[in-house]
């Protein structure tokens, strides 16, 4: 099968079927990082370059890897090590790194649209690594990914996506994929971080985490960032963890074999506690190691639709 | 001089009659319905088109001085000639602000010079446009400013607005007010609701402009002097309005083209020149301010003709500068309202003549004998495209540009001079 | 017309053939494994060690290897093969391998399938079987085992075709290569 897209930008633009596909060659990618010798020559001779303009270690390194294990050369650029941000807008920066003729650009970015525009109007492959409140397309495949690896499956599992759902990016894309691939989806936060128009998204909201454990196969965590505190979302730490932190009375009140996951960083003691972090429903570190597999995917995958023969 | 066979539109005097229009001295000697008899001097011929008073527009920023780049008085004044536009009002958010006598002496004199339409300066209500101490209102009122307003910058202190029209009110000032609260907004970029969160945009909620169009109007009631607002874009903001004037309050109000003929649908594709303050609003929004418009809620339409250089447009939807041109499509916009949306010419023609010059106490904007000879001459049947290459304005940043409109503007005169003729 | 068998009954032969030639060849059977590669390779793989078990009535190691990221055409395609996985459960380690492809032709995909495997480890030696050698050589390789050789113009493929339950082949069919 021939796969349409040299970009992958948003979930919201991919069919089902296309997401299985993703999900069904992850498994053959899986196993080479399981290797003593963990690197394949499929991408030798091809160019990754990784744009990061957020600071960002887990994703960087995960596409980092997944290149390299795929022979690609990759060369990383953040924000703060180059001179992007003096004055340069973000396409002039696209366009230099363009001239040097990479094959793929990764791209994470604080603000919404611009892997979109740069996959426009550039030739070579973009790989949208997050940007701003909108999408995290990778994250929501390794996320799902480990759900099926899990599971055996998709489509009719309770997931509830618990916290800052309002910034997120990660959530967004979950729920964009999950409901494609049939899952049902409750998102558990406090009114001030439900973004607006949620009504219209399909899923179901709770503002109470405790009613939903019992019934959800999945629970996944996010990330409660600090700076949103400042920004009166919310009135602190204590309060936050005590009505939607993840803790071991909590983690009992979930169904015997449902799971924890949790796009990470996390914030120990804050939205999760050590003992549901660390717990033997915890599949926090198969989403990491999934993450490499997923992205040596489409990195394989959106490489090999751009390149023509003539 | 004669404007020979052209259909005149008259808004002052409710009146649509075919025939000849005479100047003398740059000022309106008579209209002859059906033709005069005879002719003197130069005669311009005007059949099959349409004789309007010249357009004015009270929201405009011309950026002179301190930010000629992106405009300045002259290419302003020649985007204006060339948008029929024959009067404008410029804000006063410049660098520095129109805060003190010698700025708007500044803009006055400059704009005499360089302008071929008339510039009349906008002081700003607080120094600085701060909105903590009033600035010299009484003194730029002898220097020449029209009207105050700290737009761009809305008056959060709700004490500085009301000492604000009470004071202006005592030099016989009009207040123009931009309604937003700017806590509710935070760091939105367009409109807040169900696309801004597919689209991961922070949002600016129609509630922000609600809020504060009813304390405006509140204020406005209790001191008993007029206030103008600038700008309205929600559905919420016209029925307070509607309100308002159904009880009596003194309040007026504007809607931009760009309000009336676009959605935020027009963001999807991250278009920064779909970003402007206020944001592109829903469907709904929309349809209440043609509504609006229809029931008379609205008294005029201006352009808050912004413009921005191409490079401070470029950058990311949620960092690039809020603001569109405008001069140049304000006439094709309203063809447009009048042609999709059935609106009587006449009614959008007063709209951006009379109505505005009657809140702004200006003469202009009708074609009585007397009355200055600022005229434009329209083809009503000009099928175009709006392009780059048209622009006159030193930025380009349009949401229009590839736009087909119907009607045109082929001559502008400003007191009996033609500043424009369509090559 | 080139004589390749079509019944049953004659691949049947072929493979017992071969198997007949490995039992001569080969003396000690505790470090051979089997690896066929994907997915005509890993069929006459599996009948072939099938076929050794019921003789000499022990197990037979046999892993499957897929070659696609390994190709050396990869930056030649418009679009990249399907990729399946390599599904070796044991160590290749001082292994004796017998790597089985259904057609040696121009030798590249044994290539690409010898850099595969020693990614894996290293092996004491590889021995090559396949079902048909044919002409058109690109690469020095030649094979240890070999079914039948046969000599092809350039333009035609041969293709095995595995019944239904994907256990046996049942038909050898040649046909045009697809432009």
């Amino acid at each position: 099968m021939s796969w349409p897209y040299k970009d992958l930008i948003a979930i919201q633009d991919l069919k089902a079927d296309e997401i299985n596909t993703i999900l069904d060659m992850t498994a053959s990618f899986k196993e080479i990082s399981r290797r003593d010798i963990k690197k394949v020559p499929a991408l030798r001779g091809k160019t990754v370059v990784l744009l990061f303009y957020e600071p960002s270690t887990r994703t960087r390194l995960s596409f980092e890897l997944a290149a390299k294990r795929l022979s690609a050369d990759t060369t990383a650029l953040s924000a703060s090590g180059s001179s992007f941000s003096k004055g340069e807008t973000i396409m002039d920066a696209a366009y230099n790194v363009m001239a040097m003729a990479p094959d793929c650009i990764v791209i994470r970015y604080p603000y919404a649209g611009i892997p979109r525009k740069m996959a426009e109007l550039l030739p070579c492959s973009v790989i949208n690594a997050g940007d701003g409140y909108h999408e995290h397309p990778t994250q929501a495949l390794l996320d799902m990914y480990s759900m099926k690896e899990h599971f055996g499956r998709i489509e009719g599992l309770k997931v509830a996506i618990v916290g800052d759902i309002m910034h997120s990016r990660v959530a967004r894309s979950n729920v964009y994929g999950l409901r494609k691939l049939g899952a049902q989806v409750v998102l558990v936060a406090p009114k001030t971080l439900l973004p607006p128009g949620i009504e219209t998204w399909d899923v179901e909201v709770s503002t109470k985490l405790d009613p939903v454990l019992p019934e959800a196969d999945v629970v996944m965590m996010l990330r409660v960032q600090r700076e949103r505190l400042h920004q009166q979302f919310f009135s602190g730490e204590r309060e936050y963890s005590f009505f939607y932190g993840l803790n071991r009375a909590r983690v009992e009140k979930m169904k015997p074999d449902a799971v924890i996951m949790h796009p990470g960083p996390m914030n120990r003691g804050v939205e999760i506690t050590h003992d549901a972090a660390d717990s033997a429903r915890s599949i926090i570190l198969d989403q990491v190691e999934n993450g490499v597999a997923i992205r040596m995917t489409l990195l394989y995958l959106s490489l090999g639709g751009s390149i023509n023969v003539d | 001089m004669w404007i020979r066979g052209g259909l005149i539109f008259d808004p002052a005097n409710n009146t649509e009659v075919t025939g000849d229009l005479h100047i003398i001295d740059g000022r309106i000697a008579g209209v002859y319905p059906g033709g005069s008899p005879e002719h003197d001097g130069e005669i311009i011929d005007a059949a099959g088109l349409w004789v309007l008073p010249g357009l004015i527009d009270l929201h405009v920023h011309l950026r002179d001085p301190g930010l000629e780049y992106k405009e300045d008085l002259s290419s302003g004044g020649r985007a204006a000639a060339a948008g029929g536009v024959t009067t404008l009002a410029c804000m006063a958010n410049t660098d520095p602000v129109n805060d003190n006598p010698s700025v708007t002496n500044y803009i006055r004199e400059k704009a005499q010079r360089v302008s071929p339409v008339r510039i009349l300066p906008v002081g700003a209500v607080t120094k600085g446009q701060k909105g903590k101490e009033l600035a010299e209102i009484g003194l730029m009122k002898e220097a020449g400013i029209v009207a105050i307003s700290d737009d761009g910058q809305p008056i959060e202190d709700s004490a500085i607005l009301r000492r604000a029209l009470e004071y202006a009110a005592t030099f016989g000032l009009p207040v123009i007010s931009h309604c937003q609260d700017k806590n509710l907004c935070a760091s939105g970029v367009m409109n807040e609701g169900t696309l801004s969160s597919r689209l991961g945009l922070p949002g600016l909620p129609a509630v922000s402009e609600d809020v504060m169009v009813s304390r405006d109007v509140l204020i406005s009631l209790y001191t008993g002097v007029p206030i103008h607002i600038t700008h309205v874009s929600t559905q919420g903001g016209i029925e307070i309005i509607k309100q308002a004037k159904a009880q009596g309050v003194r309040v007026t109000c504007d809607v931009t083209p760009h309000h009336l003929l676009l959605t935020e649908e027009r963001v999807r594709s991250y278009d920064t020149n779909a970003k402007m303050y206020p944001p592109l609003r829903g469907e709904p929004d929309r349809r209440a301010l043609i509504e609006g418009l229809r029931d008379s809620v609205i008294d005029c339409i201006a352009t808050d003709h912004a413009p921005h250089a191409r490079d401070e447009k470029d950058l990311d939807f949620d960092l690039a500068p809020f603001g569109i041109i405008g001069l140049q499509t304000l006439l094709p916009g309203i063809m447009k309202i009048h042609l999709e949306q059935g609106i009587g010419f006449m009614k959008l023609l007063a709209c951006v003549t009379m109505n505005p010059a009657r809140i702004l106490g200006i003469d202009g904007g009708d074609l009585s004998v007397g009355s200055r000879a600022d005229i434009i001459l329209v083809d009503p049947r000009a099928r175009w495209c709006f392009t780059e290459e048209v622009i006159e304005s030193k930025s380009k940043n349009s949401p229009f540009i590839g736009e087909e409109f119907t009607g045109r503007v082929v001559r502008t005169l400003v007191a009996g001079e033609t500043v424009f003729t369509l090559r | 017309m080139v004589d390749i068998p079509h019944s049953s009954k004659d691949i049947e032969g072929m493979l017992r053939d071969l198997t007949n030639t490995l039992m001569n060849m080969i003396e000690k059977w505790d470090e051979v494994v089997f690896i066929g590669i994907r997915s005509g390779g890993l069929l006459v793989a599996e009948n072939v060690v099938r076929l050794l078990e019921a003789r000499i009535g022990k197990h037979i190691p046999l892993g499957a290897l897929d070659i696609a990221l390994y190709r050396d055409d990869l930056s030649r395609m418009r679009f990249y093969p399907e990729v399946r996985s390599t599904d070796i459960p044991f160590s290749v380690d001082d292994k004796a391998i017998i790597l089985v492809d259904d057609v040696l032709h121009t030798g590249r995909s044994v290539r690409a399938a010898i850099d595969h495997i020693v990614d894996l480890g290293r092996p004491r030696r590889i021995y090559l079987m396949v079902l048909f050698d044919r002409s058109g050589r690109e690469f020095p390789i030649q094979a240890d085992f070999v079914g039948k050789t046969i000599d092809l113009p350039a333009e035609k493929i041969i293709k095995l075709e595995a019944s239904e339950d994907e256990r046996s082949i049942i038909d050898i069919v040649i046909s045009e290569v697809k432009r």
